[in-house]
């Protein structure tokens, strides 16, 4: 089982992280049959001057500006 | 419905560099905020990079209080200057002329879908002849047009639609306007402040007053601030913070006592019972007493209907009642000050028209730039004690039905009378024909709970959380 870890932070929350794990629970399943979802709080990413929240990690990977895209293109390439 | 879109993003992402730029007193950076928002051709949103800058422009003039009409022509660098040291000269809710995208007004379309067909029902059924059949498609003379919407309805293959502004579509009130070059303008003696053209836009194009600035400069000068937290407040800023957490969170903002709105809602529930008693239930003084606590559903009574506005309750709103016990038990004295954080925009017109009983009112969203601004995450703190306590009964008011059941709870609880409550939950157009009803004298009800909303408090125009999260964190800490 991998872990997809979906930051739901305050900077994160406020431009839409909630909305992803949302949409990524109504997906198809078959994409994400062995991945698990899970909300976390800040992972520090956002702190730099340059940071681009959302954020998202998948097997320890850091996805910033996340998007279902991103998300799911970062699923597929692992 | 509640929905996520990139207007809401920007706007957010603005408010929290204007934020972060004003708690570290480095105002160049105001400056910078239009090039950091749009930094490049490829991230233009709107014809060019430099519209988008001009909106952003426009749109941090509007935040820090200035008045667009009278600060269109003035230069970046003046502009803020200004606004810094002037206090904001704007209405509640305006429209940004340059930003306003002028949409066609309502009418009829007939889109490709037009199979060019032999019945010709639109034709044949319009009553004045607007539709002519023209090179494979049916056409629709707009001067003849009295969009009665009688060829749309009779298309085999819904073919002809309607196209609206999103704006005045949205509005429940029919307060918007459009002035003579064809700019949305709203009409302040019909608008109620629901704030549903503000998130409808599509452009961006309305904005609010925001107290940001002000509170900002207030904590600055050592002021000490007081906060009360609407009920809506669970899960704002993370599905992971408590309310414990926030108000840590609000501490390190500067705050000083954080209290619950929700312990003003509890005595609201005793009084406005016996006031339905009293006035309803038993004298018959009034027919019905609707709810006071929705500052827009008042407003919609008082400038919609004003046959029944005696009717609506004099309780004062649980933010009134709870802003004087502050001020009467002197917890609060005059050089202090009170912010009201909640998820609503008449809220600020109720604070402003309060007699001075509440200062500063911020919503959910600009509390969250704030927070965002000073790199806090509310969920990773240790929780904070808050300055007061409440009970189910209040914190109930954030969800349509709530007073309602807090209401009927009390009555049950001290007497054997039994009434009749009607909910408007959301001004819409079927809710309106009961409140237009009643304005005639017809009903069937001993009390009306009225919400601007749907769904309640939860569901207000300045909130982060999605409405069925909230709800759901609400719930858990009703049981």
């Amino acid at each position: 089982m991998k872990i997809l870890k979906i930051c739901v932070g305050t900077c994160c929350h406020l431009l839409g992280s909630y909305e992803l794990v949302d949409k990524l629970n109504e997906m198809d399943a078959q994409r994400l049959y062995d991945v698990k979802i899970e909300l976390t709080t800040c992972i520090n990413s956002c702190q730099s001057k340059s940071a681009q929240p959302p954020y998202a990690e998948f097997n320890g990977k850091i996805i910033e500006n996340a998007n279902i895209d991103k998300i799911l293109n970062c699923i597929t390439a692992t | 419905m509640f929905y996520l879109t990139e207007i809401t993003i920007i706007k957010r992402k603005v408010l929290t560099l204007l934020c972060e730029a004003l708690l570290n007193n480095e105002y160049q950076k105001i400056r910078e905020i239009p090039n950091i928002i749009s930094p490049d051709k490829s991230k233009s949103y709107s014809c060019c990079i430099h519209h988008d800058r001009a909106i952003t422009r426009d749109r941090i003039k509007h935040l820090l209080g200035l008045n667009l009409n009278e600060f269109s022509n003035k230069s970046w660098n003046t502009c803020i200057d200004t606004a810094l040291n002037t206090s904001a000269n704007v209405e509640f809710l305006s429209v940004m002329q340059n930003s306003c995208h002028q949409c066609p007004q309502k009418r009829y379309y007939i889109t490709e879908a037009c199979q060019h067909c032999i019945a010709h029902p639109c034709k044949l059924n319009c009553p004045k002849q607007a539709i002519t059949i023209q090179a494979q498609r049916a056409m629709i003379n707009e001067e003849l047009c009295v969009e009665c919407s009688m060829c749309a309805k009779v298309c085999l293959y819904n073919a002809i639609i309607e196209v609206r502004r999103p704006c005045e579509n949205a509005c429940p009130v029919n307060a918007i306007k459009t002035n003579e070059d064809n700019i949305a303008e709203i009409d302040l003696d019909k608008c109620i402040l629901c704030g549903r053209c503000l998130l409808s836009c599509p452009f961006g194009a309305i904005v609010e007053i925001s107290d940001v600035k002000d509170l900002l400069v207030a904590l600055k000068n050592k002021v000490e601030i007081d906060v009360m937290l609407a009920p809506a407040v669970v899960g704002q800023f993370s599905p992971k913070a408590s309310l414990q957490q926030i108000a840590a969170g609000l501490k390190l903002l500067g705050f000083r006592n954080i209290y619950e709105v929700a312990e003003g809602a509890d005595i609201v529930a005793e009084l406005e019972t016996q006031e339905l008693i009293e006035k309803v239930l038993k004298t018959k003084k009034l027919k019905f007493l609707t709810t006071s606590c929705c500052p827009s559903f008042v407003y919609c009574i008082k400038k919609h209907f004003s046959n029944i506005k005696e009717n609506i309750s004099h309780t004062p709103s649980p933010m009134i009642q709870l802003a004087q016990m502050l001020k009467n038990k002197q917890i609060n004295s005059s050089s202090k000050k009170i912010v009201f954080i909640g998820p609503c925009l008449s809220k600020k017109k109720e604070a402003k028209d309060s007699g001075g009983l509440v200062d500063f009112v911020l919503t959910f969203e600009e509390l969250g730039c704030l927070f965002a601004a000073k790199k806090i995450d509310v969920a990773s703190l240790t929780p904070a004690e808050l300055a007061n306590s409440a009970t189910a009964k209040g914190r109930m008011f954030a969800i349509a039905n709530g007073v309602t059941t807090a209401i009927s709870n009390t009555i049950k609880q001290n007497t054997d009378l039994n009434f009749s409550a009607k909910l408007i939950d959301g001004i819409n157009k079927e809710n309106l024909k009961i409140l237009k009803a009643a304005n005639f004298g017809k009903y069937d009800f001993d009390f009306i709970e009225g919400m601007c909303c749907e769904g309640g408090c939860i569901a207000g125009p300045g909130v982060i959380a999605k409405p069925s999260i909230s709800k759901k964190l609400l719930d858990e800490l009703l049981k």
